[in-house]
Formats: structure tokens, sequence, C-alpha cells
């Protein structure tokens, strides 16, 4: 939170009400910013994020009515107090119409301007307990960095609390984006396994000759290119939590290895001939629907039933819309801090926006389209505006993503050799993080996709 | 820009003006009576200035009347 002085702002071509105003002000807790007006100032009024605003009404260039519009344009939070020398009743209603708080004539009543002024003091630091109060209600409904108000969520977090501490190995199933990796890293936390590694790796990510030695390692010599002898991620994640990404890409002899480490404990690197004990915790994740690909032979029945003794499943963001809101305030509040900004909420119409989108990359499709938001935005609140731009990248593609010809062709064209950072990171943005749907896109398999990726650190 | 809320018959520019000056010497004083001690003998000085400027303003109208 910035100070907590209140600003106001005060327009007038005639400077001295002006200061007036301002000796006022101040001795009533206010900062004051003294503008003339004009269009200069309707330039300036989305930057300023002032608290209130005192307004003449009759000035040249730009009517106190047309500032008074131009503020509830740019900062709807900002109250406004309309001043003139010629009260009429006609413009008193037309300004309260208008939105405006209230109606001074001059010479100034000061004792009214004091009681307006307290109550616009007061109004705020009232928001201000209430937003206190918010971030403490939302405190309850964050769980080891997830945020989660829904009730299939509420449950989810419960069942995280009390099965953390007995897990040896377990299946977290959802889309893309709802949360898979945190709700591993909770599993972690939580289970008395703080202290130990957190090893993730997504087997989408490797290359299928090299499963063996990244996951249990392998000896100097092993093969050619294995110069030194190296740990795998058993290893490395001992005593603490190996986490499987897109388990539904391990090929299949790898799978029955893997089981046979889960059952046993054992790891052998390549080119051993010995066995290494190792107390890892495994914990996997995918989005397909693993049961389906056992039915189809794909993937083997033993692992499945040994991984899914526990089961997690996250539903879709669609299927959980009470979450949308908690999840944007506790982003921009991440955004705001990160990015230097005094932003503290949006604007109903945005927030309408955010509850009724698809989402098809679910948290992590609003995490981007909030993150876009908060880099666009110079105000406090986030606008439909700012919101609707900040979605277009994101939304469109994913829905709409017609097979014309053009995309027929690029879709059999030999792949770019290069794919430089920044076409990957748009095509990414545009198709919500969904790497299947980024390497359907760029017409590469989601392997080379990930090389990519890792090429250009992005993952 | 919206319509002029005031007909210019109502009230001519210069009247506006004036008005607009003795507005600021009221208020001035306003903020001197608020901050002078009551005891202070500057306190009634003040206040003989409010009460000429208020004086002014009433004559306005009629002003505005004989200017037509
Ligand atoms: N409940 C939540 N609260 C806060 N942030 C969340 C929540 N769920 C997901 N996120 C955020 O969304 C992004 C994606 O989450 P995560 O990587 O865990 O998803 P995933 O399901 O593993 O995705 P993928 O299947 O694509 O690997 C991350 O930035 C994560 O911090």
């Amino acid at each position: 939170m910035a100070d907590t002085r209140p600003t106001l702002l005060v327009v007038d071509d005639e400077p001295g009400i002006i200061a007036m105003v301002e000796r006022f002000a101040r001795i009533q807790g206010f900062d004051v910013i003294a503008h003339a007006g004009g269009r200069q100032l309707v330039a300036e009024l989305p930057t300023m994020n002032c608290d209130v605003a005192l307004v003449d009404l009759r000035m040249p260039e730009v009517s106190g009515l047309d500032v008074l519009r131009a503020i509830r344009d740019a900062d709807p939070a900002c109250q406004v107090i309309l001043m003139t020398a010629h009260a009429s009743v006609e413009s008193a209603i037309e300004a309260v119409k208008l939105g405006a708080l209230d109606y001074l004539s001059k010479p100034f009543d000061f004792e009214r301007l004091g009681e307006l002024l307290t109550n616009v003091r007061e109004g705020l630091e009232r928001r201000r307990r209430l937003l206190t109060a918010d971030r403490e209600l939302a405190s309850r409904f964050q769980f080891c960095g997830m945020v989660g108000r829904s009730p299939v969520m509420q449950e989810l977090f419960d069942i995280i609390r009390r099965l953390a501490p007995h897990v040896r190995t377990a299946l977290v199933t959802g889309e893309t984006g709802t949360g898979k990796e945190l709700v591993a890293r909770a599993l972690h936390k939580l289970g008395g396994r703080r202290d130990k590694r957190f090893v993730a790796s997504n087997c989408s990510a490797i290359v299928e000759s090299l499963f063996e030695s990244e996951l249990f390692g392998h000896t100097r010599g092993a093969f050619t290119g294995a110069s030194e002898a190296k740990p795998g991620m058993f290893e490395l994640a001992d005593g603490g939590t190996l986490f499987l990404d897109e388990i539904g890409e391990l090929p299949l002899v790898m799978q029955a290895k893997l089981l046979r480490v889960v059952e046993y404990g054992e790891v052998q690197r390549v080119g051993a001939t010995d066995t290494r004990r190792v107390d890892v915790r495994v914990i996997a994740a995918t989005n397909r629907d693993l049961r389906e690909e056992v039915r189809l032979g794909r993937f083997r029945q033993d692992l499945y039933y040994r991984l899914n003794i526990v089961e997690i499943a996250l539903p879709p963001l669609r299927d959980r819309r009470e979450d949308i809101s908690y999840l944007a305030a506790a982003f921009i509040q991440d955004f705001a801090a990160r990015f230097g900004k005094s932003i503290v909420g949006m604007s109903p119409g945005a927030e309408r926006l955010l509850s009724n989108a698809p989402w098809p990359g679910n948290v992590r499709e609003l995490r981007n389209t909030l993150e876009r938001a908060c880099m666009l935005t110079d105000g406090r609140m986030l606008s439909e505006r700012e919101v609707l731009s900040a979605l277009g990248g994101a939304a469109r593609p994913a829905v709409a993503a017609p097979a014309t010809a053009s995309a027929q062709v690029a879709r059999i064209a030999p792949p770019p050799r290069d794919l430089d950072r920044s076409q990957l990171e748009e095509v990414l943005q545009r198709v919500g993080g969904n790497k299947s749907a980024a390497a359907r896109e760029l017409g590469v398999s989601r392997r080379a996709l990930y090389r990519r990726l890792e090429n250009h650190g992005l993952h | 820009m919206a319509a002029d809320p005031h007909p210019p018959t109502e009230e001519s520019p210069l009247l506006h003006q004036f008005k607009n000056h003795l507005a600021i010497v009221v208020g001035f004083c306003d903020l001197l009576l608020h901050e002078i001690a009551d005891a202070d003998p500057k306190h009634a000085d003040v206040a003989e200035m409010r009460k000429a400027a208020e004086a002014a303003m009433a004559l306005l109208p009629e002003l505005s009347r004989r200017l037509r």
C-alpha cells in the first residue's frame, strides 16, 4: 500500500482559488495537486491517481462538467466536487447526475467543504480497512501457494493436508495450467520432506534415448558422450520428492523400469552392475486420461494402479468459477508489487469479463492475462478495456483455429529451422500456455517444442 | 464541449470575475480566522476585512442590474 495521505486535485483557472483550496486541504490532511485545467489536464488525468477532485465549473477550453466526465472515465474511484461562483439548480442537477459528489458555491462555505473532505477521507480509510480484511479473508483461501475458495478446492486442500504425511506415490490429474505442480509441491511440503529436495521433471521434455540415464543416472563411459558419471533424478531426489510431469509421455519400456524403482526403492545407473537404495516419493501428473491410455495399451496397467493409489483430480477453472475473483486478486497483488504499481483491483466490467471467459489454459492463462493487464495499466483499477485487450492475445485461437487453407499449409510445411524466442512466446501466449496446442500450431512434435523451449530457457 | 449551463444574460463575465476575487478574499479571511486565536487583536481585524468583502459581494446583484 502506498502512503496513506489522500490526494486532492484542485482545478481552477484562478490561481487565488487554487491557493486557497490548497491551503485548506493541507490542513485537512490531504496532499494537493493543483492544475489550471484545459486539455493538458484531460491528458494527465489517467496517471494522477487522485482520491478527490475539486473542479471549477466555468473554465475556458474545457468546462468543469467535461473535466468531471473525463475523471469518471479515467479514474472512477476519484470523487468529484464541483465549485462555482454562480450556483444554478440546473447545473447542480446535471453535475450530480454525472456522478459528482457535491456542488459548492463560491465563496466557499469552509465548514461544508470540511465535512465533505472528512467524508471522503473516512470513506478511503474504510475502503482500506475492507481491503485489508479482504486480504485476511483471502489468506484463509490460500493453501501452500494455491488460492481456492470453491468447495471443490477447499475439499482438495483438506485431502492434501490429510494425505500428505502418508503418501508414497500419487497421481495428480487435470488439464494444463490447473495447478498440478503446485499440488505436488504441497504434498512435498506437508509430507515432512520440506527440507529435502523437490525435483521436477517433465517427461515430454526428455529426449527418448536419454530417459533412462536422466532418471537413473549413468556411469562413466556407459555410452558415447558419457564422459562423467552422473546421478539420475531419483538419486538427486533421495529423501525427497520426484515430480514427474506428463507421465503419459513416458515410453512403455521406461514405464516398466519406473515401476520397479517405485516398488523396490532401488535404482541402477546405466552401465552399472550394482544398485543403489533410494527413498523417493514419486508424484506423477498428467493431463491425459490414463485409464483410456491403459485401455489402448499405451500405458502399463500395473504402473497406473501403483500411481493412482492416491489420485488427486484438479477440476478445470471453468468448473470452479467462484475461484476466479480470488485468484485474480492474488495475481493482481503480485504483479502490482512486481511492477511497482499501485493497482488495487479492477472495475466490475473487467471482473465480469474474467468470470465469463472460457479459460482453456486454466489458471495459467488467467495469470498470464492479468500479468499483461497489469503491465498495460497506468491506473489503480484495471479497466474493462485493459482486461479485454489482455484477454485478446490468449483467448482467440485456442477456441477458434479453423483449418483454413493457409493453416493446413503451415502444418505440412517443414517447420522453420530455428524458432526464435519471441515467436515461441507469442504462440504460447496465444494458446494460453497449452504446449500441445502450441506444438500443433508450430507444426513440431511436443518433444521438439520442449527442447526449443529449454534452449531458450523458457520452461 | 458541453453547453454552458449559465446563459450569459444571468451574469456578465465581468461580474463573474469580480465575484471570484471577492470569494478569494473571503476564503483567505476564513483560513486566517481559523488560525488566529480569538483573543488575538488581529482576529478582529481579519473579521472586519471579511465583513467588508461580504458586503461587497452582497452589492453584486444590484450592480448587475444597473450595468444592464
Ligand atoms: N490454485 C492456484 N492458485 C494460485 N496459482 C495457481 C493455482 N493453480 C495454478 N496456479 C498457477 O498457474 C500456473 C500453472 O500451474 P501449474 O504449473 O501447477 O499447472 P500444471 O497443471 O502443472 O500445468 P501443465 O499441465 O501445463 O504442466 C502457475 O503459475 C501456478 O502458480
